[in-house]
């Protein structure tokens, strides 16, 4: 910070305030008769005259007519007088702190000083609030226990109370709390110097361009110092980023409060006539009827944040002279808030020339289309580009502009565009059009290439941020709730995770529903957890707990997906450490959760690990994914992964981005995996290196929060063979990498897996485990209808001996189970010999006898 | 303490009453002054005299005939007198304003005390 360099070298910093005990007990009782006297005035002002005219109206009723008389001649007319008097007193009382120019901030002020004193920069109530804790602390407290002290004369200030309602801490708890501590509080040896405090309030106050230091500053030095009152915020789990974070908030909504009650007072924010300053304008019922005149809402818009830029240079390129621009952005960027923001501008004055006295108007294409129904599109067209350019005054808003253009009735955009180009080039309109990057790069004509574009960003989290904090008093009222600081960055975070807008209308869409389900609820506070509650009800995953459920998950991941699933414990094993590891190191989160490569005949359970991965780790087998690579095998297949390359005209998003854009959270199975095409491979490469993937639309997806999975039989003969041979599996690995995978991989794919698995054959004794949990999830599904399904040891066998293929693995297992039991199974149902409370016996030839229940006959 | 804070309130009675007139001709003034111009530029920018001048030869509602422009004309001249008389009104109203707040606490002093 170049200024602390001027500020510790230049400048010696004083503090004149004296602080024993009779200069404190002076000051406050200074404080208390100038409160004393304030009320006193209040109290003569708002009672004295009247008081004084009702004793007018009882002791003279017949002579109210003489008024002069009864105020400079009657006994008591000297009581009405001083109460004037005190009227005056009274209003320079309240106007008194009003300064003629504003407080330039401290950083300011002190450039150019040699010494300064800081307590005179200190508000009024701050000083009255250190005075009160100095009291305190003269009742025999060590110097380390005063920032408690200060904390709790702190806390009855308004401006603190409202920064705890918005850090969702229970102020009287907290009050509570610290009576509680300061009762116990035992001498220690920590020193605490009250000095270093103020001076770091101070310099607080300067390095955050506020004028003063007042109770805010104060809070922020007390959580930005090594002392009691930070260690008690931090059990709270407040840190010193969100102490200053709301601090700044409430300043920031201030400054916005009193512009809006500035414009209002100097109104500037009024409904504005049809008819415009001039009187030159002309009305134009047919536009009314298919628009809506923005400069005439444009008093009831929300605030414009943070697009000074923007507005600049559309005020540049008018001001040069070109009446046609088209603002291009993503859907949600505020282009139409940026719109609202130049009718705001135009309502105020505070606009270039060309743009003085102008009306704003949208066009709505259905409203025309509806108007004109029987044909007369032409004409109706015709007669509102009259109205137009008559009028002479319009600055037309064309929305989603392209759309407009390519509307096919009756060549009716082609009459449009011609006669808006006619009026754009004769300078009776301002046409202001908006467009997303692809529809703009595929729109023809004349119209929008004589159009200046203008580039919208889409707003960074920060900005993002701001947005959310100045929408929050106003949804606030809207819905009355009441928003916490933290619900807004978590809001901001989690909408990654849904991409219906840009931001920040994505975020402020968020807040919106947030607030309404609150308020539907009856619930007041919108707080961290509601939003991560409802966002986990959107994105369909727990990431309220992501972190809890993800470690419980972790320790037990082996017991878990041993519940239905048998061996391959080399597999199970290294799956479940190579996610411990990723999950335990401080993670970059730019990688997938885990990416695998399994390896393995087929049959072995390599997709059904997959699966109850998916339902382990993410909670259903729905979080699946599965791609069979076989069909990426041509580089042109590339667009159904991902969608076809930009300028193509399609917005199908392909299959992967859709299926990660609706599931953040899943396995991501990879069948086949060397069949793909490189091109394919190499997509996915990038995945796994960066975690994220940008889609022919441009649209960036996050793929952070996914575990990839690809099987591949490669080499699976050779795998066999050395197996056989009894070789480690580290010795397998190795040969397979070196001589199978690369066939088909390049080493850099390879490296990017966390672990390549090998999955052996299955042997009979496994395949009898499978066939038995094959027949309890079997069992389990019966049991919902109220049938008992019971099987002997022998059936168990029969069923593996049929279903077990050593070049299949378990695969034909299902089939058998399908095949002999369950399709027996629905026949004795459908045929009512099998009826709920039964019991059903499989028997060694996996044949089925039915032991009825006793029924009654109802 | 009661007798410190009543000894205070003496004190700051005093000095009120011995400051006020400072604060009554000088910030007090200019802050009353101030906002009067504010509003007065407010009002200007609403009755835009310098552009309806300016414009006195367009014609109203774009109505381009003859008689259309000698009546727009005419309308305008009318319009700009008025425009003209409220702008004057209120000027002298604002100096009047300001006129009663520079006597006023010297006519309640009379009031109060000139007559004993």
């Amino acid at each position: 910070m170049p200024f602390l360099v001027g500020f510790n070298m230049a400048i010696s910093i004083k503090w004149d305030l004296k602080i024993d005990r009779e200069s404190i007990t002076n000051r406050i009782a200074k404080r208390h008769a100038e409160a004393i006297w304030k009320t006193i005035l209040a109290v003569v002002s708002y009672l004295g005259l009247p008081l004084y005219f009702i004793y007018i109206f009882i002791s003279y009723p017949d002579r109210l007519s003489d008024f002069d008389q009864l105020i400079f001649t009657e006994k008591y007319a000297w009581i009405f007088w001083v109460c004037v008097l005190f009227i005056l007193f009274y209003i320079r009382e309240k106007n008194k702190n009003k300064k003629i120019k504003s407080t330039p901030p401290l950083s300011e002020y002190i450039l150019h000083k040699k010494e300064i004193c800081i307590d005179s920069h200190f508000t009024e109530e701050l000083l009255h609030i250190i005075d009160l804790s100095l009291k305190d602390k003269r009742k025999n407290y060590p110097d380390q226990i005063y920032p408690l002290l200060l904390f709790r004369r702190l806390l009855s200030s308004k401006q603190i109370k409202i920064l705890f309602i918005r850090l969702a801490v229970n102020y009287n708890k907290i009050q509570r709390v610290i009576n509680q501590i300061i009762k116990d509080f035992h001498e220690n040896n920590d020193r605490f110097n009250i000095k270093v405090l103020f001076h770091k309030a101070f310099d607080i106050a300067v390095r955050n361009y506020r004028a003063q230091v007042g109770v805010l500053e104060m809070m922020e030095a007390l959580v930005a110092i090594d002392n009691p009152v930070k260690n008690i915020l931090i059990d709270l789990n407040i840190r010193e980023g969100d102490v200053s974070g709301v601090i700044r908030w409430i300043y920031e909504s201030e400054e916005i409060m009193r512009k809006t009650k500035e414009e209002t007072k100097y109104g500037i924010k009024r409904k504005r006539h049809w008819r415009n300053q001039l009187w030159t304008s002309t009305v134009t019922p047919l536009l009314d009827r298919v628009g809506v005149d923005l400069t005439h809402q444009a008093y009831s818009f929300y605030p414009m944040i943070d697009r000074e830029e923007e507005m600049k240079r559309i005020f540049e390129i008018i001001e040069s002279g070109e009446y046609g621009i088209v603002l291009i952005g993503e859907k949600g960027v505020g282009i139409t808030k940026i719109i609202e923001g130049i009718a705001q501008k135009i309502i105020s004055g505070d606009v270039p020339k060309s743009l003085y006295d102008k009306r704003m108007h949208t066009l709505s294409i259905g409203k025309l289309l509806a108007l004109s129904q029987g044909g007369r599109l032409k004409d109706v067209i015709n007669q509102l580009t009259y109205e137009i350019k008559r009028s002479g005054d319009i600055i037309l808003v064309l929305e989603d502009l392209p759309s407009i253009l390519s509307v096919n009735t009756e060549d009716a955009a082609v009459v449009l565009e011609q006669l808006l180009l006619d009026a754009l080039e004769n300078r009776n309109i301002i046409l202001i059009g908006s467009a997303d990057h692809e529809t703009y790069k595929q729109a023809r004509g004349s119209l929008i290439s004589a159009m200046q574009p203008v580039e919208i960003e889409e707003m960074d989290s920060n900005k993002t941020l701001q947005i959310l904090q100045t929408m929050a008093p106003y949804l606030e009222y809207e819905y009355g709730v009441f928003i916490t600081y933290q619900a807004l960055p978590k809001i901001v975070e989690l909408s990654q995770y849904i991409h219906d807008y840009a931001q920040p209308a994505q975020s402020v869409q968020i807040l919106r529903q947030v607030c309404q389900i609150a308020a539907s609820q009856k619930i007041k506070l919108v707080s961290r957890e509601l939003v991560e509650q409802e966002l986990s009800r959107m994105v369909n995953l727990p990431l309220s707990s992501v972190s809890d459920y993800e470690s419980k998950i972790l320790i037990n991941l082996e017991k878990l997906i041993y519940k239905k699933y048998i061996n391959q414990k080399d597999a199970v094993s290294s799956i479940a450490s190579a996610l411990r590891r990723r999950r335990t190191q401080v993670q970059s989160g730019e990688r997938p959760i885990g990416t695998f490569l399994f390896l393995g005949p087929t049959g072995v359970g390599k997709t059904y690990l997959a699966k109850r991965l998916a339902e382990v780790y993410f909670g259903s087998s729905d979080k699946m994914i599965r791609l069979d690579m076989s069909e990426y095998q041509e580089p042109q297949s590339i667009r159904n992964l991902i969608g076809a390359p930009k300028g193509t005209g399609s917005t199908d998003e392909g299959i992967l981005i859709e299926a990660v854009k609706k599931n953040p959270f899943s396995v991501i199975l990879l069948d086949e995996f060397e069949k793909a095409h490189s091109d394919i491979l190499n997509i996915f490469l990038q995945i796994m290196e960066d975690g994220r993937i940008t889609s022919s639309l441009g649209i960036t997806y996050d793929f952070t929060h996914t575990i990839i999975i690809a099987t591949s039989n490669a080499g699976a003969v050779r795998l066999q063979n050395m197996l056989k041979e009894g070789k480690s599996m580290d010795e397998i690995k190795e040969v397979l990498k070196s001589e199978e995978l690369n066939k088909y991989f390049k080493p850099e794919l390879l490296n990017r897996f966390d672990n390549i698995i090998i999955f052996k054959p299955l042997d009979f004794l496994q395949v009898m485990a499978i066939a038995k949990i094959l027949l309890d999830e079997l069992a389990e599904r019966l049991s919902e209808k109220d049938i008992k399904l019971e099987y002997s040891e022998e059936a168990v066998k029969t069923l593996a001996k049929e279903g077990f293929n050593p070049t299949q693995g378990a695969r034909p297992l299902r089939r058998v189970i399908q095949d002999k039991i369950e399709d027996e199974i629905s026949k004795l149902i459908l045929s009512r010999s099998l009826k709920a409370r039964d019991k059903i016996l499989l028997k060694e030839d996996l044949t089925i006898e039915i032991i009825p229940a006793k029924h009654y006959n109802l | 303490m009661s007798l410190t804070v009543f000894y205070f309130f003496i004190i700051t009675v005093f000095r009120q009453i011995i400051t006020f007139p400072a604060w009554w001709y000088t910030q007090g003034l200019a802050l009353l002054i101030i906002h009067l111009y504010r509003m007065q530029v407010i009002q200007l920018k609403n009755l835009a005299i310098f552009s309806w001048i300016r414009h006195l030869f367009t014609p109203m509602f774009h109505d381009y005939t003859f008689v259309g422009r000698i009546l727009s004309f005419i309308f305008r001249i009318f319009i700009i007198g008025g425009k003209l008389v409220i702008l004057i009104v209120s000027l002298g109203l604002r100096l009047v304003v300001v006129i009663l707040y520079i006597f006023f606490p010297i006519f309640v002093i009379y009031a109060l005390f000139g007559r004993f």
